[in-house]
């Protein structure tokens, strides 16, 4: 039972890292997209996204607390190693939350939704080559981080970024054709019909490319029953992108296309876990290796753990508060 | 002192950290006096408190919007730059990180949105209850933060065992000598710091004779509040500094400029002012007051008091700066009881009635200048908490050059400049909006949520529609 320990953090790490892609991910989605959009539209954006971004965000700040509880050594080697891209993220996010707090007090709307555009695509881009940092290869000697401050930067982490920016900007897309209408939702299925596909070969190109960058890694997958997961999780993608792809079309039901691109974006997620698993870096750091003292998996277990059904719970009751429509001035703000 | 990266390093933390702790010293504050007036608002039906709740509101939000801006890097931190430390402690630091996290931030921003943005989407009494875990998720938050900072000064219930840090009993840990008084001071510092802000803005008011009954019914509840409050403070800054001198001598030793250890039998004197110079290890010049340490430090005329000379010169921490922080601190407490004595004096002999109020025009000026003290006077009490635990970053454990990152200066630097350009982007977003929050007023005429409307006795502010 308490080998199982590590394997559940990583398994409710998962859970928080997800949640916070397609809760957030969507909101930064659309703050790139807004870039491209009339100012018009830009409001429809931001109304879309609503006041719910802080509570998204602290899925960030549980993924992170989670990975530096429970894997303590990955968490040091990942972002010390990572400075840049953790840097990316950090400052994106904050660029993203000042600009919002101008923009909202329509102060130079235009300018400050830029800058909100920006801040999101910075922190999507430094998700991403945190990301593609962790899918390559980091230099490390005794657990610790022995490279240069560069090192992220290289082909296979551009493939990552690439295609977590254009996965982002899907989410984006998607989640607008739920909640906008008219122009805005139009445009958003037009694009979706383009980034769906993009967004899936990507994936697959950052998929084969970490195969070669990492020599023996499919020799450890192309097995049953992991060869039986790695197909399913890709063939799954495949059709949800096709799916998607197919619900994007005008007339339809407008819920479609989020639904297949949280599905796309899960596939993805379980064809890379399916092909590095038992690592939490492939091949050089093992789940069962990074973990912290069986002792303080089960205390954090006890406290942080157990709480995070109830923040599910209150976080779906707080969403129905959102979802009802309101007459009159329902922002209260 | 010769590592360039582990001084930029260190530098990052204090700056960021300096700068973040002001906003949740805020919210803190804000949020549970907000939950007061709420709950007043829902007893007596006084309209007032409700629109006092929306006026307030405003400026809680662009806290914690700032609070979190400033505070998700210090997260990412302990990674980036103090991955040994990260690595070593993570197993137990990190999971207080994730108690914080879920338990009390998901809390507070989750009902945060239904507090700010609700209240025509949910009944009163739901909107009281966001109000409550909003207030209740914050000084969580803070519960966990000191459980892990107060662990970093008396770090019970670990070892270290082969470069890590083993913990052998988790509840001693969590409950270390330090966090009961730790927490409850800085709680209080919040409670104070908040309540000296609001009444700033009160004195902006009243100087200016905008909606003076509004703020004047903000004041009174104010000092109520600070009556029982400041005096409070001082007993747990005592105690504070009795659990420093048992458990962190040096510590102590440094913020009182003390070097030499006193003979039995003589009562050792407290330096009032100094200049402390670390390579000589003596005071440079000093004014000191007979008995003083003594009897602050022991509560006894005689009581031996350690000197910083009996510690190895490698495990002295700074002296000048935790010396100035302290007693900075000190001298804006004091500062602030006496301006809350003046204020109660006053409303007792009357002089806080509307018509009188405007008329003393030092005292709320004096007030308007106060606004900063709590902020400053807890950046110095955090000064003297954290520069005092160096050289060590885990007291007694593992010392802070063990814990800094493999990362070059030059990273670390350029960060660090960031930090400090995105922070007085951030604190100038601050003054930019609560000064036009300020300008605007607060809304006395607007409609008051429809749901379950009680006989209400409109208060007193709707007479006096100036906006």
């Amino acid at each position: 039972m308490d080998n199982a320990l590590p394997y559940l953090w990583f398994f409710l790490l998962d859970v928080t890292l997800v949640l916070f892609v397609i809760l957030d991910g969507a909101g930064l989605g659309i703050g790139v997209l807004s870039l491209a959009a009339r100012e018009k539209e830009r409001s429809v954006m931001a109304a879309a996204v609503g006041p719910l971004w802080y509570a998204n965000e602290t899925w960030l700040v549980i993924a992170g607390a989670v990975l530096f509880g429970a894997f303590p050594a990955a968490y040091a080697v990942v972002l010390s190693s990572l400075y840049v891209p953790a840097m990316m993220l950090v400052f994106g996010l904050m660029l993203r939350a000042v600009s919002a707090e101008f923009r909202d007090h329509g102060s130079r709307t235009s300018f400050w939704g830029a800058a909100f555009g920006i801040g999101c695509l910075v922190a999507i881009l430094g998700l991403g080559f945190i990301f593609g940092g962790v899918a390559g290869t980091l230099r490390m000697e005794n657990g610790s981080f022995a490279g240069g401050p560069w090192d992220w930067l290289n082909g296979l982490s551009i493939v990552f970024a690439a295609s977590t920016l254009v996965g982002f900007v899907m989410l984006g897309a998607a989640y607008l054709v739920r909640t906008a209408e008219g122009e805005v939702q139009m445009r958003a299925r037009r694009l979706l019909r383009g980034a769906a596909p993009a967004a899936f070969a990507l994936f697959i190109a950052a998929f084969v490319i970490m195969q070669l960058a990492h020599k023996g890694l499919s020799a450890t997958w192309a097995r049953p029953p992991r060869a039986a997961a790695v197909s399913f999780f890709l063939a799954a993608g495949a059709v949800s992108a096709a799916m998607l792809v197919r619900s994007s079309v005008r007339g339809r039901d407008g819920r479609a296309p989020f639904a297949w691109s949280v599905a796309l974006f899960l596939c993805a997620a379980g064809t890379m876990i399916a092909a590095t698993f038992p690592y939490l870096l492939p091949l050089s750091l093992s789940i069962a290796d990074a973990a912290s003292p069986r002792m303080s998996l089960a205390f954090m277990l006890i406290g942080a753990g157990a709480i995070l059904p109830i923040i599910v719970g209150y976080n779906i009751y707080i969403r129905r508060v959102f979802a009802r429509k309101i007459h009159g001035d329902g922002t209260g703000y | 002192m010769g590592n360039p990266a582990l001084e930029i390093a260190r530098t990052q933390f204090a700056v960021t950290t300096a700068f973040h702790m002001l906003w949740p010293l805020l919210t803190i504050g804000l949020s549970l006096m907000m939950v007061v007036m709420e709950a007043l608002w829902l007893r007596t039906g006084d309209e007032t408190y409700y629109r006092q709740i929306r006026f307030w509101s405003k400026i809680f939000v662009l806290a914690f919007g700032i609070g979190v801006a400033s505070g998700v890097p210090l997260e990412f931190q302990f990674g980036t730059n103090w991955s040994r430390f990260a690595s070593a402690a993570g197993g137990f630091f990190g999971s207080i990180l994730a108690y914080e996290a879920t338990m009390s931030f998901a809390l507070e921003a989750a009902f945060l949105a239904v507090y700010i943005f609700g209240w025509n989407r949910v009944s009163r009494r739901m909107h009281l209850f966001s109000g409550i875990m909003v207030a209740f998720g914050a000084s969580l938050s803070a519960f966990w933060i000191m459980a892990a900072n107060s662990w970093m000064q008396t770090p019970a219930g670990a070892r270290m065992e082969g470069g890590r840090i083993a913990v052998t009993n988790y509840l001693r840990a969590v409950f270390n000598p330090d966090l009961p008084v730790a927490f409850i001071h800085i709680w209080v510092a919040a409670v104070e710091t908040t309540l000296f802000f609001v009444c700033g803005v009160c004195a902006w008011y009243i100087i200016r004779k905008r909606n003076v009954p509004f703020f004047l019914q903000t004041f009174k509840v104010m000092i109520v509040v600070g009556i029982l409050v400041a005096p409070l403070q001082v007993f747990l800054g005592d105690a504070s500094g009795l659990t420093v001198i048992e458990h962190q001598p040096a510590k102590a030793a440094a913020f009182e400029g003390h070097w030499v250890t006193n003979a039995p039998g003589v009562p050792a004197s407290w330096v009032a002012l100094a200049w402390p110079d670390r390579d000589a290890q003596d005071n440079r010049w000093e004014i000191r007051i007979p008995y003083m340490l003594s009897v602050l430090s022991t509560h006894t005329l005689r009581g031996q008091v350690a000197g910083l000379r009996d510690f190895a010169v490698n495990d002295q921490p700074p002296v000048t700066l935790p010396f100035y922080a302290f007693r900075i601190m000190v001298l804006l407490g004091v500062g602030m009881i006496l301006l809350i004595v003046w204020a109660l004096w006053k409303w007792l002999r009357r002089g806080l009635g509307v018509e009188n109020a405007a008329k003393h025009g030092l005292f709320w000026t004096l007030w308007l200048c106060a606004l900063p003290a709590g902020f400053i006077a807890s950046d110095c009490g955090w000064i003297v908490r954290e520069t005092g635990r160096q050289p060590w970053i885990i007291y007694g454990l593992m010392r802070t050059s063990d814990g800094v990152s493999p990362v070059g200066a030059g990273a670390t630097g350029a960060s660090l400049a960031l930090f400090v350009v995105v922070y007085a982007i951030l604190l100038g977003l601050f003054v930019f909006f609560t000064r036009r929050i300020l300008e605007k007023g607060p809304d006395l005429a607007g409609p008051v949520p429809a749901h379950r409307e009680r006989g209400s006795a409109a208060g007193g502010g709707t007479a006096e529609g100036r906006r």
